[in-house]
This record gives structure tokens, sequence and C-alpha cells, in this order.
């Protein structure tokens, strides 16, 4: 009371109301309440008792936890989706127009007019494939277009969960482990003849960083379809069909 | 030491009444205070074994209640939810207030109090009827420094002041309570 009287801390007008609610006795029910204390005895609870289940938890789960995030998982990531044509000159115009219909900013296109006719390569992200899918139905549709091949690429990947996820989460970029021109094409060609396709004629280009490759059908070879895996993971659909 | 509830009795019979009296300044009324300090003992025997100095248990059991206040205006903002959590019976806990008997100055009181916030009314009702210290309230309160609670207290004073004049003069005008002038003057 003296330090509050000290710190002019008493306000009069304030005052006689905390005074009239301090002199308000409670103490009567006390008794009952204590009764009420040892009824409820039982809810007490040992210290550190929570701790104690929360350290033994972590204790078990955390090595759990750190092996299923770091044991390596294989998986397949699609890459890239290729698509190419042959057509004539003259519907040049026409082509263009579609292509600027369905195509989006990640699409590559190239158109090489040789002789009458013109060949066109698109390549498009894998995410795109649907899109690049309906292009090439569109292009079925089209009067001059003589060939249409459409390829997808997609890569083996190895790697933690807790890469993946972080690849997802931060948009990490995963790298495959890319295998020389001379492996790739050993190992092509070896599945190419195992398909019975030894009259494709293989092109392989450097482009980009990485290696593009190209399956080139003779007279004899027009309609093929062929799904093989190279040694670096990635794993090679080409669906090749001529009307 | 191993605690029983025997000695949570011994310990919080010295400050039974004052703790009640917070108790009840708290709430808006007496059946809220009623289950306010249920939820408040309850959490005092669960956690008794667990306070290290007896020497504390006053600004402990304090702080409890304070919390306890706290969660119910919490569940109070979120009543509109779809989903509430459920509650446990109450009523097991004796009648500590009976019937809503406040009245006068005390009753006036509490209606002022109701113009503050939460943490004004706390501050305010620790140093006056819990009689604890500033330190002891910035700890409740968790604040960083005693500054802090003194202007929070200044500020809850003159809110107080305030809405006593407000309520004395609509109430004197009414020729409702009998109010000495000096305090209005």
């Amino acid at each position: 009371m003296l330090a509050r009287l000290l710190y002019n801390e008493i306000d009069p007008l304030t005052d006689p109301y905390w005074n009239d609610m301090r002199n308000r006795d409670h103490s009567k029910s006390f008794s009952a309440v204590s009764d009420f204390i040892r009824q409820n005895a039982h809810r007490m609870k040992r210290p550190g008792k929570r701790r104690k289940h929360i350290t033994w938890a972590l204790v078990i789960l955390l090595p759990l936890l750190i092996f299923y995030s770091c044991t390596k998982q294989t998986y397949i990531e699609p890459q890239k989706a290729t698509l190419s044509f042959t057509a004539n000159d003259s519907i040049l115009s026409t082509l263009d127009l579609t292509i600027h219909q369905f195509a989006d900013k990640n699409w590559r296109a190239m158109l090489h007019p040789h002789a009458g006719s013109m060949y066109g390569t698109i390549s498009a992200p894998s995410e795109s494939f649907a899109q690049l899918k309906a292009f090439a139905e569109k292009l079925k549709s089209m009067q001059g277009v003589t060939e249409l091949y459409l390829s997808a690429v997609s890569t083996t990947v190895e790697e933690s969960r807790l890469s993946r996820l972080s690849y997802k989460i931060f948009n990490r970029h995963v790298d495959a482990k890319e295998s020389t021109a001379e492996q790739l094409r050993t190992a092509i060609e070896k599945k190419l003849l195992e398909a019975d396709l030894q009259n494709l004629k293989l092109e392989l280009t450097k482009a980009n960083g990485g290696t593009a490759l190209r399956l080139v059908p003779n007279e004899k070879t027009r309609d093929f379809s062929i799904n093989f895996t190279l040694p670096d993971g990635t794993t090679v659909t080409a669906v090749a069909e001529k009307w | 030491m191993s605690r029983t509830a025997e000695h949570l009795i011994v310990l919080l019979e010295p400050h039974y009444n004052s703790a009640l009296q917070y108790c009840r300044g708290l709430y808006r009324n007496g059946k809220d205070a009623e289950d306010g300090l249920h939820d408040a003992i309850i959490g005092a025997i669960q956690h008794f074994k667990s306070l290290r100095d007896a020497s504390k248990f006053k600004s402990w059991f304090f702080t409890i209640i304070t919390r306890t206040f706290y969660k119910s205006k919490g569940r109070q903002a979120g009543s509109n939810r779809i989903f509430l959590p459920l509650q446990e019976n109450h009523h097991a806990l004796p009648e500590v207030y009976g019937e809503d008997s406040s009245e006068g100055r005390e009753k006036i009181l509490l209606e002022a109090l109701d113009t503050l916030n939460k943490k004004e009314r706390t501050a305010i009702l620790l140093f006056e009827i819990g009689g604890l210290s500033l330190e002891e309230i910035r700890k409740i309160q968790k604040e960083q420094s005693v500054s802090a609670i003194k202007s929070r207290l200044s500020r809850a004073r003159l809110k107080l002041r305030n809405s006593i004049l407000e309520i004395e003069n609509i109430k004197y005008n009414e020729g409702g309570y009998h109010v000495s002038k000096t305090f209005i003057q």
C-alpha cells in the first residue's frame, strides 16, 4: 500500500470501487473447493513425462525418417516430345497459322523448305505433350502433309525422396548422366537390330548441350514404332506413320 | 519433492480469496467466472508437480487463471466455427460465487472493466486485486519490459476512470445507485 501511495497509484475516484471488490469474502467455499481438489488428485501429471515421451518418439522416429527420406528411388521423368513432319510447300501459310494456333512459348519450331516440299521439326517440353499430340491430329487432317513422326523422350532418374521433394518445392533441375555419342549410337543400333528395324538411318547431332537423335526411315520401312531405354536411363519412344 | 493434493490445498489457502476476486473481475458474469476458475483449478492440479518453487505459487496460480481467461476469450472469438472442441463437464466444481450478487460499486467496476481489452483488464486486476508486482505481471503477460506494463496500467486506469464517471453519471441521473459526489468531482 505504501509503495502504491508513493508511486501515486491510488486513484481517489476508483479506489473505493477496488476496495469493495477486495473486501468481498469468498473464503466460505474453500472447504468445498479443497474437497474438489482431493477428488481430482488423480489428474496430477508426472513432471517431464510428456517431454520424455516426445524424446523417445524422436529417438525412434528420426532415424526411420532419415532412412526413408535418403533411400534412393528410381523415377521415370518425361523430358520432351518431338514432332517431325514433311509437307508440300504450297500449304506453308496454312501450316504457319496452325502452328501459331497451337504453339506456346516453350515450343521450338523449325521449317526447312527443300525442292517443293518442306521438312519441319517441333520440340516441346513434356508438359505440352498433350497439346503437341492435338497439333499432330490437326496435321493429320490437313491435305498436303505426307509424313508425321511423334516421339516422346523420358529419363530414368535415381534420386532420394528428400532430393525429389526439394526438386518439387524449389524446382531444382536434375541432370541425368549423359552418355557419349558413341555409346548412344552403339546402344541404339543394337536396339534397332533387336526390333528388326536395321533399315532406319540413325542421325545424332549435338545441340543445346545435349544430343538429339533422329531416326530416318527408308522407302521400305515407313511405319514403325519403337520403345527402348538408353544406357544413361533415357527412354525413347518413337512412332512413325505414313498415310 | 513429491507433491500431493494436500500440498496444493495448503499453498492455495492464503491466496484463495484474492484468486476468486481476480477470477470474478476477469469474467463478465459469475457463471463464466466459475467455469474459468474450474478450468484454472484443473490446470493447477495437472501441472502442480512441475511447480519447482513453492514460494512462487501465487504468481504461478494467477498465471494459470490468466491463461485460462485468454483461452476462453479465444474460444469466444472462434464461436462461429463449425466444429468446436468438446467441453468437459463442469458440474463437479462447487458453487463459489452463487447468484450474481455483485452490487453497488462492485457492479459498476465490473461494468467499467468490460470496456478494457483483455491485456489491460488482466494487468489492472493482477495489480489491484492480486497485488502482484510489476515484474510478476510482466512475466505473466510475457512482455519485454516493465515500462510496457506501467503504460498499460496507466492507460487502463484512465479508461476505467472515464467509464466509471460515465456509468455513474447515467446512474445518478436515472436515480439509481447513490454514489458519494466527492468521488465524482
